[in-house]
């Protein structure tokens, strides 16, 4: 019998599929333009939505040209997009498929066609509201942390990698640069292997030119060592 | 002579002090908000009309279809519920509307606004449902709820005489919050 995670995620796997095959059927839901099957009453014989009586009151008259065709459509669409759909989780009224959603996109296209501008829309909504409808609050006052955090913690971090790259740099200067062809262990393992010991043939004393002068004390040492281990 | 093998380390190693207290001051505050998310309802955005004037509407009654106008209760308190035949809590708080509406009939105007409704099925529920003893209104187009701030239904606002809107109710109400409520605008 199938449990626990598996039987949770073959679940998600069906509604996920579900989901898709009723987009696929219903295209009008996935591309969220066109609206079917409305619970409520839409006005008849209108395009536009009538605006109510509330909207001269809390939003004045209108302080621009009255928008329609496309730039009315797309001046509908980028408001739409910034405002939050109220019965959706952080979806905006453009993006969302409820009819809440709806009633909100006709009201900005309403007040669009009749002239209130962007600021207007947004006060009328507010209003009813509260600045919970935009998706991006304004930057100001406490809203402000919202849009300083983000800068701050890049700042911080380029400031740490900076740091940190710095350092290492530092770190890798102080280590003394080993000459071409001297890596590690390539002195010791340059005498002929004599396969019958494991200690390496005794070159004390014989100086290599091609060896840096000041790594010479080093390495006398290191064959010291090694010699006084071995023996 | 300068002993290679024997010079000092120049490289501290351990916790850098700095770099934690000030991850901690940018981590803790993050942290904070969001477990301030998590306690808090996502739905409860508040009355932001709160002691504000009611926004004034025009809405077709359901019984008949006359135009219904705010302004005609004008130095009333009011009472009204957004509701929906589909919303399963509405059926809860239907009688205690509809007798509230009786007992309060002297000092209170009720008013029900159907939210993403059509009239057949509003009829239908009320039959189903025992009546009303208030008006219902139909808001058309839904431009009514949007202009009272409305995001589900049931909610349930208290406009006192004045035309201000003093409470609002989210979800259904009991008996003992109508009553309390009803006097905050009397």
């Amino acid at each position: 019998m199938v449990r626990g995670p598996v039987l949770v995620t073959m679940r998600r796997a069906v509604a996920a599929t579900v989901m898709v095959l009723a987009l696929w059927a219903q295209p009008a839901l996935a591309e969220g333009r066109s609206w079917t099957g409305l619970r409520g009453e839409t006005p008849v014989g209108d395009e536009l939505m009538q605006l109510g009586e509330d909207v001269i009151t809390t939003a004045g008259p209108p302080a621009g040209p009255p928008l329609s065709g496309q730039v009315l459509e797309d001046r509908t669409t980028a408001l739409a997009t910034t405002l939050r759909c109220p019965v959706c989780q952080s979806q905006s009224v453009q993006d969302s498929t409820s009819e809440a959603a709806r009633n909100m996109r006709s009201q900005v296209q309403a007040m669009l066609a009749a002239g209130y501008d962007e600021s207007q829309v947004f006060l009328y909504f507010e209003h009813s509201y509260g600045e919970f409808i935009r998706l991006m609050p304004r930057a100001e006052g406490f809203n402000l942390l919202v849009w300083a955090i983000p800068v701050a913690a890049l700042v911080l971090g380029l400031l740490s990698v900076g740091l940190v790259v710095r350092r290492s740099m530092g770190a890798a200067a102080t280590i003394p640069a080993v000459p071409a062809g001297e890596e590690e262990g390539d002195d010791l393992q340059s005498a002929p292997e004599d396969p019958s010991t494991d200690t390496p043939a005794d070159t004390s004393g014989e100086q290599d030119p091609s060896i840096d002068g000041s790594l010479q004390p080093w390495l006398d040492r290191v064959r010291t060592e090694l010699a006084e281990s071995d023996g | 002579m300068n002993d290679p093998l024997h010079q000092p380390k120049t490289k501290k190693s351990g916790v850098s002090w700095g770099a934690l207290v000030g991850g901690l001051a940018l981590v803790i505050p993050l942290l904070g908000i969001m477990l301030s998310g998590l306690f808090h309802n996502p739905h409860d955005i508040g009355n932001a009309l709160a002691d504000k004037p009611a926004p004034a509407f025009t809405l077709p009654r359901l019984s008949d279809g006359a135009e219904v106008q705010l302004s005609q209760f004008r130095g009333q308190p009011l009472v009204i519920n957004f509701w929906a035949t589909w919303c399963r809590s509405c059926p809860l708080e239907h009688p205690v509307l509809v007798d509230g509406a009786r007992r309060y009939s002297n000092q209170v105007q009720f008013l029900g606004i159907a939210y993403e409704d059509k009239r057949p099925a509003l009829k239908a529920w009320l039959a189903r449902h025992g009546g009303s003893s208030y008006p219902t209104l139909v808001d058309v187009g839904g431009k009514v709820a949007v202009a009272y701030g409305v995001y589900g239904v049931p909610e349930t606002y208290f406009i006192d005489g004045e035309g201000v809107i003093r409470t609002k109710h989210v979800g259904p109400i009991d008996p003992q919050t109508l009553k309390a409520r009803i006097e905050g605008i009397l």
